[in-house]
């Protein structure tokens, strides 16, 4: 792994881990950070955090997959009516 | 809820729309039939419209993307990364003296061939073995089975034999001269007749070998071979495609491709540069030798401009676009994503994965032109030095074209995955993980785009040498 640098604006809100010192522009991200990248040293607190925070992505994550499913459906069908039309 | 089920649900779901992809893909494959001809020239013009052809392939680079980004389960993507499995390689510790022997004795052969044999390129076994063997055959074996370079490499034969300065190579310069060095042997191929005129080769091997010598005398060979030849490094970023590898000291057979999202292999901007320079090396190669640049390029020859500077303006020009393109992405990247990480470590976590492109690219240009003059290779090589009238080669069938077409694709689908592979491994969101491969994404598509744009149109000598 390389070292990471960091490029943090100076007014804006830094949330810093406290084991690796990564800093995050959001508390959620650094939750999911936590549970994600130590899990053998995060207390029973923070664990509940990064698992709500996890949870929390099923919603819009549903919805991005939904999207997604509708764009390729869009790309296929579009494809195959211009080969049959053009092809 | 644990990470690991979020995939279950979805597993069957993904693999109804992989089946789609492949089908895309296949559509794509069979336009090319009609479309691209790859090594020696236009067979036959396309049947359908360009744009839809280009269209197409540029919605499977999409589609690609959009069912990788379906793939959000952090365990199943460790461990396909992960995976690993110890070949039985036997008499290994043989092997290597084998291949510097043999990798010495090719160069001292290649130039007595080039200079004493025939003097046509197209029967001169040096020029064959060069282009056919080495620059076409061998560079494929590195990212589809393993690189063996570090050991055939000749000159670190040679230059780990003889005496070295140790003189401190000036650190600020990185690997940049490797990058200068790539575009400049690049320029060397296109503009002059290093391709089919053997004394010409023989030149530029004897050119290549006293700079590669003197440098490492200088500074050391594992200094030279590690940062300063573009050769080895070219050969060693190839050779992280491939399925077999050391690691550790030991060979791993692991999946090909998934290294590339092991972030060490690029540590440095240079390093960056060199990647990109692998890229737009592909790129320029192939459009210079088509119509669409002839045509651009009459006027400005008509102008006065010599065609010497006008190849070597677009070289350096095209590499630079190539590098602020990729640059542009990756800031878009850090903006859509919301993340801290600096630009440059983000350039550098998602350069690796564009030498699948690179490579696709590779496979897609030279695999025809391997297989259709391997005989003439063997053949000449069994009497270098007589002039035949003819050389055999082997003729192709027409669905062949279809697939170079593949490997530019599959080369592309390799990246997205790899890239969503690094995202995920970077950014603790998921959907962030995904939103910072949109820019990257579209880079993609365009460049999709204009690689079979190229590969569609006819291949011409490259104009006004």
């Amino acid at each position: 792994m390389t070292s990471e640098t960091y490029d943090v604006p100076p007014d804006d809100p830094v949330y810093e881990c406290s084991y690796c010192g990564r800093p995050f522009p959001e508390q959620r991200l650094l939750a999911l950070h936590r549970g994600l990248d130590h899990p053998d040293r995060i207390d029973t607190e923070e664990r509940a955090t990064f698992e709500s925070a996890y949870e929390a992505e099923a919603d819009p994550l549903k919805r991005y997959r939904i999207a997604a499913v509708g764009v390729l459906v869009v790309l296929y069908f579009g494809l195959l009516m211009a080969f049959a039309l053009l092809g | 809820m644990s990470p690991r089920r979020s995939f279950g649900r979805y597993s069957r779901f993904v693999g109804f729309l992989v089946c789609l992809s492949l089908l895309l893909s296949a559509a794509v494959g069979s336009v090319s039939a009609h479309g691209a001809a790859l090594s020696d020239g236009g067979r036959e013009a396309v049947a359908i419209p360009t744009w839809l052809f280009l269209a197409t392939g540029g919605a499977a680079i999409g589609a690609s993307f959009l069912l990788a980004s379906l793939v959000t389960d952090r365990t199943l993507i460790a461990a396909i990364h992960g995976w690993r499995r110890d070949p039985p390689i036997v008499g290994e510790s043989l092997i290597r003296p084998f291949l510097r022997l043999f990798g010495v004795a090719g160069l001292i052969w290649v130039f007595v061939i080039a200079l004493l044999g025939p003097s046509r390129g197209t029967a001169n076994a040096a020029v064959l073995l060069v282009w056919v063997g080495w620059w076409a055959g061998f560079t494929m074996s590195t990212y589809l089975v393993g690189s063996v370079w570090p050991a055939l490499n000749p000159w670190r034969t040679l230059a780990d034999r003889l005496p070295s300065l140790e003189s401190s190579y000036p650190e600020r310069l990185g690997a940049w001269p490797s990058v200068v060095g790539l575009l400049a042997l690049i320029w060397i191929e296109v503009v002059s007749p290093v391709a089919n005129d053997p004394r010409t080769l023989a030149t530029v091997v004897a050119g290549y070998t006293a700079v590669t010598l003197a440098g490492a005398v200088t500074y050391g060979p594992d200094r030279w071979f590690e940062t300063v030849d573009p050769i080895a490094r070219v050969f060693r970023y190839y050779g992280r495609l491939a399925p077999l590898a050391r690691e550790n000291g030991s060979i791993k057979l692991r999946v090909p491709g998934t290294a590339l999202a092991d972030t060490r292999l690029v540590d440095g901007f240079d390093e960056v540069g060199f990647v990109i320079a692998l890229v737009w090396a592909t790129t320029y190669d192939g459009f210079v030798a088509t119509p669409a640049w002839e045509s651009v390029a009459t006027p400005v020859v008509e102008a006065g401009v010599p065609p010497l500077a006008l190849y070597l303006l677009v070289l350096v020009g095209g590499y630079l676009l190539f590098v602020g393109v990729y640059l542009l992405g990756t800031r878009y990247s850090r903006r859509l994503a919301g993340t801290y990480l600096s630009t440059a470590t983000l350039a550098r976590r998602f350069a690796p994965p564009l030498l699948a492109i690179a490579a696709g690219y590779h496979l897609a240009h030279y695999l025809g032109y391997f297989l259709t003059l391997s005989p003439s290779l063997v053949t000449a090589a069994a009497t270098p030095l007589t002039l035949r009238a003819t050389v055999p080669v082997l003729v192709l069938p027409g669905w062949f074209d279809a697939v170079g077409l593949a490997a530019v694709l599959l080369g592309h689908i390799l990246a997205i995955w790899t890239a969503h592979a690094v995202a995920f491994d970077s950014f603790p969101a998921r959907l962030q993980a995904i939103r910072s491969q949109y820019p990257f994404t579209a880079v993609m598509i365009l460049y999709t785009m204009s690689s079979l744009f190229i590969v569609a149109q006819p291949t011409i000598e490259p104009p006004f040498l």
